[in-house]
């Protein structure tokens, strides 16, 4: 039985997401190196959008983010900064965030709002309360994705 | 050189993807004709960047990049992306939008990357018909990339050029010429540039893009835009001269930025390429 395109397409899809076996008909280790390119460019992609994260986990982030890549799908909405949130999100009951990475975290809390397809940017300005762990501060931030003041408290 | 009409009846000149990381470099340089943005940066952005602004208003054309409708895919374009696309590139003023002749998403997950469709009739139809449910959704014309790829589909009925010359022919839509793709293809699966010059419709071609990539340890090409250029995709350049003078011809640079002398070098590499060169003061005549 023949497949229709979006099927085959799907099909491609999955294996390059290590979700699925080669498709008949392709060459495997032209599909394994497309999926090799696919999973560096979208840590890579990932990376840059979390310089926090990166500083954070320094060599480890490339092993940790294979890890989080393997069993959950790059969001529909949002990009790389979706990706890195949702990659900081699973990070955080086993490894605490840095303060830097916490901020991090808030600025983008602060534009936008998570849901189940990814990140959608808020219409509207946003109140956000963050803890920093390392320094031992509660910081409580109001703005806009573009335009964001934090407060910090100390005691 | 073959004199043909400029499809969009308009030079563009020597380009420059807009990167924020090369907005102070491209600033300075006085003598680009357009940039590209990368469109799904501002879909949501109620303003431009400062430094887009500035450009426009000295004349510089910002044409619309978009990597997300996946226009190769079994379904048709989502009306709320197109509808995205078209108002960037209302607030853009852009000459034209470019996408490419690729699908990014399948079985609901999203690859972030530009995967090659099936060169079949079947698959021939349904491009056809998501090009022109984007067409009738945008303001502007609309331009096809080819893509580079690592991977083939089997049984392929046509070759790359014909599919994106079927495609271009029965859409109307121009063609994003990427060398850089075409050289990486001939590399990876011994794609002949000549003939695919041959048999392209060249005189669709809106603008060119060039970029670098470099060869991985598995022996493959890979099309990184993170690299120099190489000597072989300026000689490519080099041969579509001899066929056809480009519009506009620009580069793409997304990652490893080098320093702006590089980065100029490479510019005045392109523009020496094309006959624009740096301190010609005289407009280029057709």
């Amino acid at each position: 039985m023949s497949l229709t395109l979006a099927e085959q397409q799907a099909a491609l899809v999955a294996a390059l997401a290590g979700h699925g076996a080669v498709p008949a008909g392709f060459d495997p280790a032209r599909v394994r190196a497309a999926a090799d390119a696919l999973a560096f460019k979208r840590a890579r992609a990932a990376a840059q959008a979390w310089p926090s994260l990166r500083t954070m986990l320094g060599e480890e982030f490339r092993a940790r983010f294979a890890v989080y890549a393997a069993t959950t799908s790059l969001p529909q909405q949002g990009g790389p900064l979706a990706d890195g949130h949702r990659f900081a999100r699973c990070l955080a009951p086993h490894l605490p965030l840095t303060d830097a990475a916490r901020l991090q975290q808030l600025s983008v809390d602060m534009g936008y709002r998570s849901t189940p397809g990814g990140l959608v940017p808020r219409r509207l300005p946003w109140l956000g309360v963050a803890w920093l762990a390392q320094s031992r501060r509660l910081v409580v931030a109001f703005g806009t994705r573009r335009y964001q003041l934090g407060l910090p408290l100390r005691w | 050189m073959k004199r043909v009409p400029l499809p969009l009846g308009r030079d563009l000149g020597l380009g420059i993807g807009w990167r924020p990381e090369l907005a102070l470099l491209i600033e300075r340089r006085s003598d680009l004709g357009f940039v590209e943005v990368l469109a799904e940066d501002f879909w949501f952005e109620r303003t431009l960047p400062p430094a887009i602004e500035e450009l426009r208003g000295r004349g510089v054309a910002v044409v619309a990049h978009g990597v997300s409708l996946s226009l190769g895919s079994a379904e048709l374009p989502d009306r709320a992306r197109l509808r995205a696309l078209a108002r960037l590139a209302r607030r853009l003023d852009a000459p034209l939008v470019s996408e490419h002749l690729a699908f990014v998403r399948g079985g609901g997950i999203e690859t972030g990357h530009l995967l090659p469709v099936p060169r079949t009739h079947e698959a021939l139809e349904i491009v056809v018909r998501n090009v022109r449910a984007a067409q009738a959704m945008l303001p502007v014309p609309l331009a096809l990339e080819n893509i580079a790829t690592l991977l083939e589909w089997p049984g392929a009925q046509m070759s790359e050029a014909d599919f994106l010359g079927e495609v271009l022919d029965r859409t109307g839509a121009l063609l994003l010429l990427d060398l850089a793709n075409l050289y990486a293809n001939g590399r990876n699966h011994r794609v002949d540039a000549a003939s695919f010059l041959d048999r392209v419709p060249l005189e669709r071609v809106a603008y060119v893009h060039v970029a670098g990539g470099c060869t991985g340890a598995d022996g493959l090409y890979h099309d990184t835009h993170a690299h120099a250029l190489p000597a072989p995709v300026l000689a490519l350049l080099q041969q579509l001269t001899a066929r056809v003078r480009p519009a506009g011809v620009l580069i793409e640079r997304d990652d490893r930025y080098p320093s702006d002398a590089a980065l100029n070098a490479e510019l005045d590499a392109v523009a020496t390429v094309c006959g624009r060169a740096h301190n010609n003061q005289q407009h280029p005549c057709r």
